[in-house]
């Protein structure tokens, strides 16, 4: 019973595809939105130490390392942005999102 | 051998994890599972060889990243918001889409990508010498300007996020001005007034 790249590649394609499902399902919250879009990051940067470890280049690494940075700085302007928002309306449906203006 | 039983066990407990950060009603408990995915995924990342990544993973995400949602979910009064319904108007859509994303990705790992062989993934980053001084020879001698570029973002982003919550705080806030309250002076904020009787003072 050997693990090969197969085994790994299906793992990180069933993570994205469970994170894909969770932005359709949870259209309601947005906190919901951003937790399934965390759930998308971590099963690309699987999918680039896979084959970082298949072509034994360090680049995947380097790559991993600069995504990991990028959605760290997304993810708390998203926060900031839905405190402001839940501060102003009381809720984080996303379909009140339509009555913004300006 | 070894390598099989650790992988189908924190495989196994990263999709359940995964499937419970999407499926959970409770924001709170989100957030918990999301880190316990982060978790199995570092486990993962041992096993592909990538232990500098792993580490990153828990102490930059799990320390940081996980414990931000966690705060803003707090933060977020969870009695006046309102609890999801599981199952919405949506969830035949995603479940079609679903579907239909699954059969394309299968597709193009069996069929369209006949060129990656089905080895067992052992890299060779021991002959590297030590992997983890290797890695920081690349991002600080070859790629030192996406690493500038990286601090940057950060910097930017904490500026900004600082920003709008401080405009948002001083529009109910009365903050201390210091210039206006040095040049204020008697001549300009006093004033004697002569009152009529039976007017007042408009």
């Amino acid at each position: 019973m050997e693990i090969t790249i197969f085994h790994y590649l299906m793992l990180s394609g069933l993570v994205f595809l469970i994170g894909v499902f969770g932005i359709f399902l949870n259209r309601k919250s947005i906190i919901s939105l951003i937790m399934s879009v965390e759930v998308i990051f971590l099963a690309i940067n699987i999918n680039f130490i896979i084959f970082a470890s298949y072509w034994n280049d360090f680049k995947g690494h380097v790559l991993v390392l600069f995504i990991l940075t990028v959605s760290a700085a997304e993810i708390a302007i998203a926060l900031v942005a839905l405190v402001i928002y839940f501060n102003n309306r009381h809720t984080t449906i996303v379909d009140d999102l339509s009555n913004l203006r300006g | 051998m070894l390598e099989a039983i650790i992988f189908y066990l924190f495989g196994t407990v990263l999709v359940l994890a995964a499937m419970g950060v999407v499926l959970a009603k409770n924001p709170v408990y989100s957030v918990l599972l999301l880190i316990f995915a982060f978790f199995n995924a570092a486990a993962i990342f041992v096993l592909l060889k990538a232990e500098f990544l792993a580490m990153v993973l828990i102490i930059v995400y799990v320390g940081a990243v996980a414990v931000l949602f966690l705060f803003v979910v707090m933060l977020i009064n969870l009695r006046t918001a309102e609890k999801r319904k599981l199952f919405t108007k949506y969830t035949i859509f995603a479940l079609i889409l679903l579907v239909i994303l699954g059969i394309e990705l299968c597709i193009f790992m069996f069929k369209g990508i006949s060129d990656i062989k089905p080895v067992i993934l052992d890299s060779n980053f021991a002959q590297l010498g030590d992997a983890v001084s290797y890695f920081g020879q690349l991002i600080f001698n070859k790629y030192y300007y996406l690493f500038l570029v990286g601090g940057l973002i950060l910097t930017v982003a904490m500026i900004g996020a600082v920003i709008i919550v401080d405009k948002e705080e001083t529009s109910n806030n009365q903050r201390q001005d210091v210039f206006l309250q040095n040049i204020r002076s008697k001549e300009n904020s006093v004033k004697a007034v002569k009152v009529e009787i039976e007017k007042g003072i408009k």
